[in-house]
């Protein structure tokens, strides 16, 4: 369940800190920008939400946040700051012992994500050594067992001790998304990046992963980033949002008034898709086209292809407006959104 | 994987195996002349005599049931006399095979040796200086014909450079009592390192020669597979997870690139096999391979039959193994 | 789906890609590079009797093992030096030449042919057709290529027609087993389906609309297994269950200079550099070729 302390944690300092990040990946049509200058900051113990659709972006930004963009893409542009250290100067050494121990990654689908050729104890275990600077050298081995048996326990997995020798495709779907889990907590990082942890699992499984998270974020005291393309599971499990579309932040804020009165007309669009159980009837509105290709934007709104309340104005680069405290949204008609009538089709 | 499942795939093998022996029977059959008359080279003989021959061997008898008995003598190991030797065809090759099956065990060894690393370091390397090495390596290594190779390395190193002998496979001056009849093993089982170094020399060029196409082929497949496997999600969680690059690569990927690596590996080792004939003949390796060569201009027709059809069974079954492999390396592959 | 739009045949994929593949395949250099040396090799052949400065039957044993030019005791008119029976190397390598292609040429366009027709049969037919040809393509793949080759060459003997039909008949199933997979993956597609609705005869489906479809993967493979037979053909020469003497075949040509490595090094060297050249050529250039049609493979 979110927790209430997203206006308390905006004066404390922010773990990770994103400024003017800007993520290409050169292709055969040309340079694909698919992050362009996205500015985020994640705070101690809150959960944030990263909605967007396929493409937006959302992957990537925290990709590059954790140096593991796929070749041939490169950050271009950009600061990104965790704990006060510039994550752009850290050397292969720092990368090694900063993830895993202080950000760890979940991915969308565990089946691809755990390796299948390896008995689920070995992943694991190698965490846990791999961070285990203060363990005793003797004993090391059986201590990380140890660890890891517990940390499947904490997660849900019966029978540990014994299902730890299997290997991943010996599980179900959620039991193997619950590994996954597992393994990224298994250092109690600070920050947990969750890659779409519930798309790949049916409705009951998902909630019971998500909730998992939501306890364990508690218990550990970590913050969270929860990359997906549902609102619904967004307006359940965050503090807080970041709407992207097309490579930007579209809009930002506390996850219940943006839900309540979105800012930008993307917003508004992807909430008219969240099946809301007191209307189970009423019309499914898709956002009609399709998102830009990444080429060359600029100019003008991203968004002002599909935009139902356009304007001339629009045909030109919209900076993040300030809505109220802690909320902003990328459009030059951010006061009127609440009001405007969708256009009648 | 279960003994069931293990035994329904070996049932599998039998319609192959068997037609495999008719071709072998059936090339033979074709073969113009008469096999008596090719023992017998011109000599003049009574036809009574030749009769009585014929008969001895089954010539007269109805091509099926000459199949028959073919069949049969095979399952039995029994192939006749070497036209030649004057001995059974299952001694003759039973006393070639060890050298034989000691270079092809060397070339497996160097072309594993070689295109495992290359085709990783090719892989994570990809379109840089190594990458582009291993691939006109490997162009080579398939457009190199071996007999050629064979001749030029014998011309630099034991001609030019007098450092590795011309042929053979170990020196008269060596003798060591037969363990595994493999001199390299035997010479270190027996403690002579005198004679290890000895067949070492001896085995090092030709086993280099035969090795080279495999070795090619090998380092494309694993290039390739540790490409298809670097894409994946896993490596990515890897790396997240905060191990070492060393670990990622040698341990994550390697460990799944490596299926279709062996897999081909065994395969190829059938290939060899064809391999070792033109390999033998240029380095004058006492093995099977020379053996049907230089029955083939004897017409000793049941030796090549016999060699001919050991090979095709011994391919069979290395393509079987490169399956088996294939499914135990992979435990997302369920049998 | 509204009336009009079933009404529509599917597209089928048009001939362009097939120039949009050439062009790219032109735009790689190092691989057009080796297609026109391949292409000089063909004309070296076709064109030996004037290209040849010596006839290369003639023996003269007063040039027995004579150098190449550039070495002491070399002439020019004798540029890559005699063999052991005196002919002039280079102009047996030109001769070789004939030999080598004409049998990887006809070789492969053979067993393209009948491969391709048993395949699309199999693949398209199924039921006993397929049952029988992936049988027999089982049985063939039992046997290693070399030692298949040699059995046929020792019981049918030397030969050129000899050579060509051993080789035959493994390599058939090669483009035989491309072709069924192929066809196996087309029989699904729109076009077919659409071709089948109309009721198109079955021999039509296969000829017109599959085989144009399929046949770049067909063409690919072709040319990379050219290379391959054109070794093959080398090993049987130099095993001496080739082409037999005198005519010029680099295989035999590298088995004659075996005998004078320790005092003639060039007598095998050069007709083995011709084979390795070739082949090369033939290597990069069908997998420019390779990579042209499909740029999947590109990496």
């Amino acid at each position: 369940m979110p927790s209430t302390r997203s206006s308390a944690t905006e004066m404390s300092a922010p773990l990770l800190s994103i400024r003017g990040l800007k993520t290409c990946f050169p292709t055969r049509a040309g340079l694909v920008t698919a992050v362009d200058g996205v500015d985020l900051d994640v705070y101690p113990g809150e959960c944030l939400g990263i909605v967007g659709e396929s493409g937006s972006g959302k992957s990537v930004t925290f990709a590059s946040v954790i140096g593991l963009v796929r070749p041939p893409g490169y950050i271009a542009e950009g600061a990104i700051h965790f704990e006060g250290i510039d994550l752009r100067r850290l050397d292969s050494e720092g990368w090694r012992s900063l993830r895993g121990r202080d950000i760890a990654m979940t991915m969308q689908d565990a089946l691809t994500a755990l390796n299948p050729a390896l008995r689920v104890a070995e992943q694991i275990e190698e965490v846990i050594l791999a961070h285990a600077g203060g363990l005793p050298g003797r004993g090391r081995r059986e201590a990380a067992r140890q660890r890891a048996v517990e940390m499947l326990r904490l997660v849900g997995i019966p029978a540990p001790e014994r299902r730890i020798d299997d290997y991943p495709h010996q599980f179900s779907g959620g039991m193997r998304q619950r590994i996954m889990i597992a393994i990224a907590l298994s250092c109690r990082p600070k920050l947990l990046i969750a890659d779409e942890p519930t798309t790949a699992l049916d409705v009951t499984i998902q909630a019971q992963v998500l909730d998992l998270i939501g306890d364990l974020r508690r218990e550990l005291g970590m913050s969270v980033v929860l990359i997906t393309h549902d609102l619904g599971v967004v307006a359940e499990h965050t503090d807080r949002v970041a709407v992207m579309y097309a490579g930007q932040i579209v809009e930002t804020g506390p996850t219940q008034q943006l839900i309540e009165q979105p800012r930008h007309p993307y917003t508004r669009g992807l909430i008219g898709l969240i099946p809301r159980l007191s209307d189970l009837d009423a019309p499914i509105r898709p956002i009609e086209g399709r998102v830009p290709e990444l080429i060359d934007l600029g100019g003008m709104c991203r968004f002002y292809e599909r935009c139902e309340f356009r304007q001339a104005a629009c045909q030109s680069d919209i900076p993040m407006n300030a809505v109220a405290p802690g909320r902003q949204a990328r459009c030059l008609r951010v006061d009127e959104i609440p009001r405007l009538k969708e256009v009648s089709q | 994987m279960n003994v069931l499942a293990l035994v329904g795939r070996t049932a599998q093998l039998l319609p192959v195996l068997l037609g495999v022996s008719v071709i072998v029977f059936v090339m033979m059959a074709l073969t113009p002349g008469d096999p008596v008359e090719v023992m017998l080279s011109g000599q003049q003989v009574p036809p009574e005599q030749v009769q009585a021959m014929r008969h001895d061997m089954g010539l007269d008898r109805p091509p099926l049931e000459r199949f028959a008995v073919f069949l049969g003598n095979a399952l039995t190991g029994d192939f006749g006399l070497s036209f030649f030797h004057r001995r059974p065809v299952t001694d003759v090759i039973a006393e070639r095979l060890p050298a034989t099956i000691e270079l092809t065990l060397a070339a497996l060894l160097i072309a594993l040796a070689v295109s495992i690393p290359l085709g990783v370091l090719a892989a994570v390397h990809k379109n840089r200086f190594i990458d582009r090495l291993a691939a006109i390596g490997s162009l080579f290594g398939i457009s190199l014909p071996g007999f050629w190779f064979g001749i030029i390395m014998i011309m630099i190193f034991a001609v030019h450079m007098q450092v590795l002998p011309v042929s053979g496979r170990m020196d008269y001056a060596c003798e060591v009592a037969p363990i595994t009849r493999l001199m390299t093993i035997d010479s270190l089982l027996r403690g002579r390192p005198d004679c290890f170094s000895n067949a070492l020399s001896h085995i090092i060029l030709p086993a280099l020669t035969l090795a080279l196409p495999m070795a090619a082929v090998l380092t494309r497949v694993q290039r390739a597979a540790m490409l298809e496997v670097l894409r994946s999600d896993y490596i990515v969680f890897a790396h997240a997870k905060g191990i070492s690059r060393r670990r990622v690569l040698w341990r994550h990927a390697l460990k799944n690139a490596l299926v279709p690596t062996v897999t081909v590996a065994a395969m190829e080792t059938g290939s060899l096999l064809g391999g070792n004939m033109v390999v033998e003949t240029v380095f004058g390796w006492p093995g099977l391979g020379r053996l049907v060569v230089e029955s083939i201009f004897v017409r000793n027709y049941p030796l090549i039959q016999a060699a001919v059809l050991f090979y095709a069974v011994t391919y069979v079954l290395l393509n079987f193994v490169a399956d088996l492999l294939y499914t135990m390396l992979n435990p997302r592959v369920r049998l | 789906m509204n009336a009009a739009a079933l009404s529509v045949a599917p597209e089928k994929p048009t001939r362009s890609p097939t120039w949009e593949s050439l062009r790219r395949f032109v735009a790689d250099r190092f691989s057009l590079l080796a297609a026109i040396v391949v292409a000089l090799f063909i004309l070296m052949a076709i064109f030996a009797p004037w290209l040849a400065p010596h006839d290369p039957d003639e023996n003269d044993l007063l040039r027995r093992l004579q150098p190449a030019a550039w070495m002491e005791g070399g002439e020019w008119s004798y540029l890559l030096g005699c063999d052991g029976l005196g002919r002039d190397i280079l102009s047996r390598i030109i001769y070789g030449a004939r030999v080598s292609i004409a049998i990887g040429v006809v070789v492969v366009l053979i067993a393209t042919a009948v491969g391709t027709a048993l395949g699309l049969a199999a693949g398209y037919m199924r039921g006993w057709v397929d049952i029988l040809v992936s049988r027999v393509i089982d049985i063939l793949l039992g046997f290693p290529y070399l030692i298949f080759a040699i059995a046929l060459m020792a019981m049918m003997g030397p030969g050129l027609e000899n050579i060509i039909l051993a080789l035959v008949y493994k390599e058939w199933v090669v483009p035989a087993r491309v072709v069924r997979g192929e066809v196996l993956a087309a029989r699904e597609m729109e076009y077919v389906e659409a071709a089948r609705a109309v009721g198109a005869p079955r021999l039509h489906i296969m000829v017109r609309e599959i085989l144009p479809n399929i046949l770049s993967p067909v063409i690919v493979v072709s040319t990379i297994r050219m290379a391959h037979v054109i070794i093959l053909e080398a090993s049987l020469s130099f095993l001496g269950l080739g082409v037999q003497p005198p005519t010029a075949s680099w295989g035999s040509m590298v088995a004659d200079g075996r005998a004078f490595i320790l005092d003639a090094w060039w007598a095998s060297t050069f007709p083995g550099i011709a084979i390795l050249l070739l082949v090369l050529s033939i290597n990069v250039a069908s997998q420019g070729l390779r990579d042209a049609f499909d740029p999947k493979f590109s990496d």
